[in-house]
């Protein structure tokens, strides 16, 4: 069946989902088996599920290994990383403390995936400085975008506006060619209506380093709209949203966003 | 739109999958979550979250 809206989204939280495309399998009691989250190729989506549903690689079987006494790393930190996926921090975060102090090997992804985890952990109960410690001691690490958008979306949504801003200052100029960064930045400025001349500048440089991934570049160039839009110049905010238009001309937001700015502009346009 | 909100319909459908068993199909149910439960029995029940978008 399709689920509606409200059915679907009260499943999806109630087993701590997080994104779409996202493939969760229960039994009759309701009690979570395993998931896939993002695409696969065809051949290992198969292969998953065939896993799944003779319980191979699931956290019960990974479970059963361990008590039975069965232990390496990559078993571990699928333990760690399937609490992880549920919501389970507690439990994610006993099986991380084990890989990293039994398994201590700093080039390997599980680590590193690992030690993220944990300083994320410790930030989000009440270490402030966890992941700034984080990017500082593992600056090359693949999670370094995520530990920045993590502290920025915690302080907006604690309404934490100065540390908020303070972030994306530093994620900034750590990651000054990042198009998803240059976007997040000018869009929420956007939001929140502030710095939005940075923001413009900030965008249009996102514009040009987007170019050779047009799907992407006009949603870079929806948000470029939306700050001309908040500036109130409403003439450049329709043609910014007109490009988005011709990269995808099916999509409805884009059609909602150039109506948006059309009528205020109409508005601005009468008289007093 | 990458780190925006916007409104998305959001849905899921439900699969049931015999467990164990390496040559039967996947079914596609026609009920709500919770009937699926009720009729699954051994089976598992596969829930494919996805947006319009």
């Amino acid at each position: 069946m399709d689920a509606n809206d409200d059915e679907a989204r009260k499943v999806f939280d109630e087993y701590n989902c997080n994104g779409v495309p996202h493939l969760l399998f229960v039994d009759q009691e309701g009690n979570e088996v395993d998931r896939i989250i993002g695409f696969l190729p065809p051949g290992e989506y198969l292969a998953r599920i065939q896993n799944i549903r003779n319980n191979k690689h699931t956290l019960s079987d990974y479970l059963n290994q361990y008590e039975n006494g069965t232990a390496n790393a990559e078993m571990i930190a699928g333990i760690a990383m399937k609490y992880e996926n549920r919501g389970d921090s507690d439990n994610a975060k006993e099986f991380y403390t084990i890989l990293i102090n039994e398994y201590p090997d700093l080039s390997s992804e599980y680590n590193q995936r690992g030690t993220y985890f944990l300083a994320e952990y410790a930030f989000e109960n009440g270490n402030q400085m966890a992941l700034n410690n984080y990017i500082t001691s593992s600056p090359e690490s693949p999670f370094i975008e995520d530990a920045y958008f993590t502290m920025v979306y915690h302080y907006a949504d604690k309404e934490m506006r100065e540390e908020e801003l303070k972030v994306y200052t530093q994620m900034l100029a750590d990651l000054p060619e990042n198009t998803g960064v240059l976007n997040s930045y000018a869009w929420r400025m956007a939001e929140i209506e502030m710095n939005l001349n940075d923001a413009l500048e900030k965008v249009q440089r996102a514009v040009v380093l987007s170019a050779d991934n047009p799907n992407s570049q006009a949603n870079i160039i929806d948000t470029e709209a939306e700050v001309l839009w908040k500036l109130k110049r409403f003439d450049e905010a329709i043609i910014s949203i007109e490009r988005s238009i011709a990269i995808d001309p099916e999509n409805q937001y884009f059609r909602d966003q150039k109506e948006k700015f059309i009528q205020s502009k109409k508005e601005a346009s009468q008289p007093v | 739109m990458i780190h925006k909100i916007i409104n998305q319909s959001f849905y899921f459908i439900v699969v049931l999958i015999l467990a164990g068993c390496q040559n039967s199909g996947y079914q596609w149910y026609s009920g709500s979550f919770e009937e699926a439960k009720f009729v699954a029995g051994s089976k598992l029940i596969l829930l494919d979250f996805y947006t319009d978008s």
